[in-house]
């Protein structure tokens, strides 16, 4: 319940204002731009069109990893910034509480931008007969990957000083995370590389979209990268339960 | 997608380049041969559509009296529906290393390598092979087997604009609707 009253409190603040609002129609008309050049763009109307699935549910996984990212470096470090810790500290919420209301908060915006992105998924794929499998993997893996990337953002939000410092440290993390995704086929060229890209959340997430949605694979292919992700995401909540558990106002 | 040809590239030029490509090579088998090593490229090729796969395997031969070192064969993609011909990045339309390796090649030995593509893209493709050897520095090429490779999305402006266009707008009016609500009650 108390979980459940701080994550609202979280959505409020970021849906419930003028600016709060604005990420979300930047967001679909960002997709909208995207589909749109698939239709006219010379260059990309040649591409074949699972290639086209798989890039639109790149750019809704980018968009949404980094928004989560971003929600939840403002959670301890903002609170703390914005004077409100001291408050939420003294009221009776456990700490569990407290690390649940944040990752809930800042799952929010992937669940939305999720909802928001599923017909322009369905109209990329119209024809293909590839939307649900397309779909599931890209909500089922995103969400462990928000999840993932949320508890490692609060945990490090909780040991920032100021909001600022939380953002860029997220952005960092998060700058960390995209570069062997968006460079694994140059990255790959030596053991370094595939090591990078084995451990890598976000390369495990985009290599399995891209088994699934563009080499049309199964399940089994899928085992290793959705443990090494499972990994990411346990290692991440026990470390923000560990932060969390010692987040003073100093 | 880097390596995407632009329209301007269009033109009857490439055409018929495409054209000569498709008489020279042949529908099956593309071989080569120059100094000590014989190469040949095998595929289906012909016209495909995009989201098909086509296996090129690639067999260089020690057709020479000694053996050879440091033997390696690999392949290169070119779009050749335009002029001038664009040449397009392997990594995108295959996993598999660029290129296979022998440390020693001797007399009458092949080294074999297979590559499966994944038409990526609308395009009339010529696949070429190239062995090189260390020991003597020769480069021999294959003759490039040619697939006309097809569109097959079905993405038209009615299917595509109407969520393009509405989303935003009921993501709009959505917010819209609730400050306006929130606005209403905080005035109570």
């Amino acid at each position: 319940m108390k979980t459940r009253t701080l994550s609202a409190r979280i959505l409020r603040e970021l849906a419930f204002s003028p600016k709060g609002l604005a990420w979300l129609p930047a967001f679909s008309i960002l997709l909208s731009l995207l589909v749109y050049l698939f239709l006219t763009n010379v260059d990309l109307s040649l591409m074949d069109q699972k290639t086209m699935m798989f890039m639109t549910a790149q750019a809704i996984l980018l968009l949404g990893i980094l928004a989560v990212a971003v929600v939840a470096a403002d959670s301890v470090a903002g609170e703390r910034e914005r004077g409100t810790l001291e408050a939420l500290l003294a009221a009776p919420v456990t700490r569990d509480q407290l690390l649940g209301g944040y990752l809930a908060g800042a799952l929010a915006p992937w669940l939305a931008m999720a909802v928001i992105a599923l017909p322009y998924l369905a109209v990329v794929s119209a024809g293909t007969g590839g939307f649900l499998v397309s779909a599931a993997y890209l909500l089922g893996t995103g969400a462990l990957l928000a999840l993932g990337v949320a508890a490692w953002t609060v945990g490090l939000s909780a040991r920032s000083d100021s909001l600022r410092n939380g953002i860029l440290i997220a952005l960092v993390v998060y700058a960390g995370l995209a570069v062997p995704a968006v460079l694994s086929s140059a990255l790959r060229g030596n053991w370094v590389g595939r090591a990078y890209d084995f451990v890598d959340p976000l390369s495990n997430v985009m290599n399995t979209l891209d088994s699934v949605i563009i080499d049309e694979q199964g399940f089994s292919l899928q085992v290793v990268r959705l443990l090494m992700l499972a990994a990411f995401t346990g290692a991440g909540l026990l470390f923000a339960r560990r932060r969390i558990v010692t987040v003073s106002l100093s | 997608m880097r390596n995407v040809m632009s329209a301007s590239r269009r033109s009857l030029a490439g055409l018929a380049l495409g054209l000569w490509l498709l008489l020279v090579a042949g529908p099956a088998v593309a071989a080569g041969d120059a100094g000590p090593l014989r190469i040949s490229l095998s595929g289906v090729g012909g016209a495909r559509l995009a989201g098909d796969h086509e296996t090129v395997t690639v067999t260089v031969t020690n057709a020479g009296a000694k053996p050879l070192q440091d033997v390696l064969v690999m392949i290169s993609l070119a779009d050749v529906s335009g002029s001038p011909a664009v040449p397009l990045g392997l990594e995108d339309w295959t996993p598999a290393p660029e290129a296979a390796h022998a440390a020693t090649l001797a007399q009458g030995e092949q080294l074999t390598g297979t590559w499966r593509l994944r038409m990526i893209q609308a395009a009339q493709l010529a696949v070429f092979a190239t062995a090189v050897t260390g020991s003597d520095r020769s480069v021999t090429n294959s003759r490039p087997l040619v697939l006309s490779i097809g569109a097959t999305h079905s993405l038209t402006p009615w299917t595509v604009l109407p969520v393009a266009l509405s989303v935003p707008l009921a993501v709009l009016g959505g917010g819209g609707a609730l400050l306006w609500r929130r606005r209403r009650i905080a005035g109570r």
